[in-house]
């Protein structure tokens, strides 16, 4: 079912009132462009489907017993509902302002969001399909971690330069430990039940452990660390840096970071693999998704929406990955059925644009509200540089 | 070049600028219609235009890269201010006021 290639969701559908469904984006063209040809004995790794969420989805989780996913939609500052199945939204539910990031405790069947403008996590309770209550954080929470069996969640706050400690039972905040300035994304390493968090602008990983909430270790990464993964099973704690554009991986053992590889541009979403044997990097500035090898190589690489974000695999469908584009609004769903690297791995090839003129443009200008034409420009070199604030 | 903001254009993107000490010209592609033609497809990218108007990079967003484009674009005679971490605008005080202007 939720494999058929053929399917279309309907528009429209079993929405409730009070919103309008954005349906399904049209695959075709070079945006559902694959990476593999028919028949590679390796396997491939292509676009499903994709549906349109809200503005600027960042997290993603999914509810193995509803087949649903929450997409975390910041600037919409509400959770859009997904039935994956169908591809549909069936739901939409207002949080804080930006969450961000999305966890989601299986047991309880609540869902948390970290709203980065609202210094708070907002609790869903997914089997009412409402919002329950907030906890508050430190200033700018960005990034979730759920310890099932310590039953706590972490948020890295990304201006306090810290990580909250949440009772997700008693939903308060416990404590809190100091990380660096920028923290964000978090990770728990079931086994040594040591705490890894990302601090964006110090380019370092914070080392917690969990148990007596001391700092034990400062680990130097790339620029830019944005995203945390832990490949199940072992203490290698994968790291990447959306400005040098690199994974990291770092042996918890020794916390140590050991080795460095090159990804697509910007790369903020990153993923390990359930059967440990790979990682999936969201490569903001390539609109694409990666495959990676543990050794870095590159097994394939597909073009989801613009700059996508927020990238995981289906709990119960270790094939299926969900990946929300926050230039686009939407969450494409792939298949990935690599067994290595692809004979047609992706490569970094020429863009079309380069050595064609430059279109003529007339856009306002942010400080004075001005139409500024490309004609300008005539004559001079320059560099564009596309941006956006989140 | 500004793009795909979703709600709030002018004042997120004049926010972010203040933050990471963005000088120049900053125009906005709300709609991210220009992006499109110009088969941009995430951010951070940047498209070097030579004198003729024509693209002579798409891409390189690595300080590496970016060095060599620029290099590339401008000639081995002219001086390029090399990008570094303080002139991104990093800095506590700047983030601080970022904080205050959004919350």
């Amino acid at each position: 079912m939720i494999r058929d290639q053929g399917r279309r969701p309907a528009d429209g559908g079993s929405a409730p009132e009070g919103f309008s469904l954005s349906g399904t984006v049209e695959l075709g063209g070079p945006a559902a462009a694959a990476c593999q040809v028919p028949g590679d004995p390796a396997g491939s790794f292509t676009v499903l489907g994709e549906v349109e969420v809200g503005l600027d989805p960042e997290g993603v989780v999914v509810d193995r017993n509803t087949n649903r996913a929450y997409v975390a939609c910041s600037r919409s500052n509400s959770v859009t509902v997904v039935d994956i199945a169908s591809m549909s939204v069936v739901d939409r539910i207002e949080v804080g302002r930006e969450p961000i990031d999305v966890e989601f405790d299986d047991e309880s069947g609540l869902l948390f969001t970290a709203d980065a403008r609202s210094n708070q996590i907002s609790v869903i309770d997914v089997r009412k399909g409402r919002l329950v209550g907030a906890v508050p954080v430190g200033t700018i929470p960005a990034g979730l971690a759920l310890d099932r069996a310590g039953r706590r969640l972490y948020s890295g706050d990304t201006m306090s330069a810290s990580v909250s400690v949440v009772d997700v039972d008693r939903l308060e905040r416990i404590a809190s430990v100091p990380a660096e300035l920028g923290a964000g994304a978090v990770a728990v390493e079931p086994r040594t039940r040591r705490l890894y968090c990302v601090n964006f602008v110090t380019a370092t990983v914070t080392v917690v452990d969990t148990e007596s909430l001391e700092v034990v270790a400062t680990i130097p990464v790339g620029e830019g660390p944005c995203a945390v993964a832990i490949r199940p099973g072992t203490s290698d704690v994968f790291v990447v840096n959306s400005l040098a554009s690199t994974v990291v991986r770092i042996d918890g053992t020794t916390n140590v970071a050991v080795e460095e590889f090159p990804v697509p541009n910007a790369p903020v979403g990153l993923f390990a693999g359930p059967a440990g044997d790979r990682l999936y990097t969201a490569n903001r500035g390539d609109g694409t998704v990666s495959v990676l090898g543990l050794d870095g190589t590159e097994w394939g690489r597909a073009r989801v929406g613009t700059a996508p974000g927020g990238v995981i695999v289906h709990p119960e469908e270790p094939g299926l990955v969900l990946v929300a584009n926050a230039g686009t609004g939407s969450l494409s769903l792939l298949e990935d059925t690599l067994s290595g690297p692809s004979a047609t791995e992706a490569r970094d090839s020429v863009h079309p644009l380069v050595g064609e003129r430059v279109p003529g443009f007339a856009l306002p200008d942010l400080r004075t509200g001005k139409v500024r034409h490309q004609s300008e420009w005539a004559e001079k070199k320059y560099i564009l540089n596309f941006f956006a604030s989140w | 070049m500004n793009v795909w903001e979703g709600v709030n254009a002018v004042a997120e993107a004049t926010s972010f600028c203040d933050l990471w000490g963005i000088g120049g010209t900053v125009l906005l592609d709300e709609s991210g219609e220009l992006a499109e033609r110009l088969g941009i497809r995430g951010v951070p990218t940047n498209v070097f235009v030579d004198a003729d108007g024509v693209v002579s990079a798409v891409g390189a967003v690595r300080p590496e890269e970016l060095e060599r484009e620029t290099r590339r674009l401008l000639g081995p005679d002219v001086e390029i201010e090399a990008p570094g971490r303080a002139q991104m605008g990093a800095d506590l005080g700047n983030v601080e006021h970022h904080v205050s202007s959004r919350a």
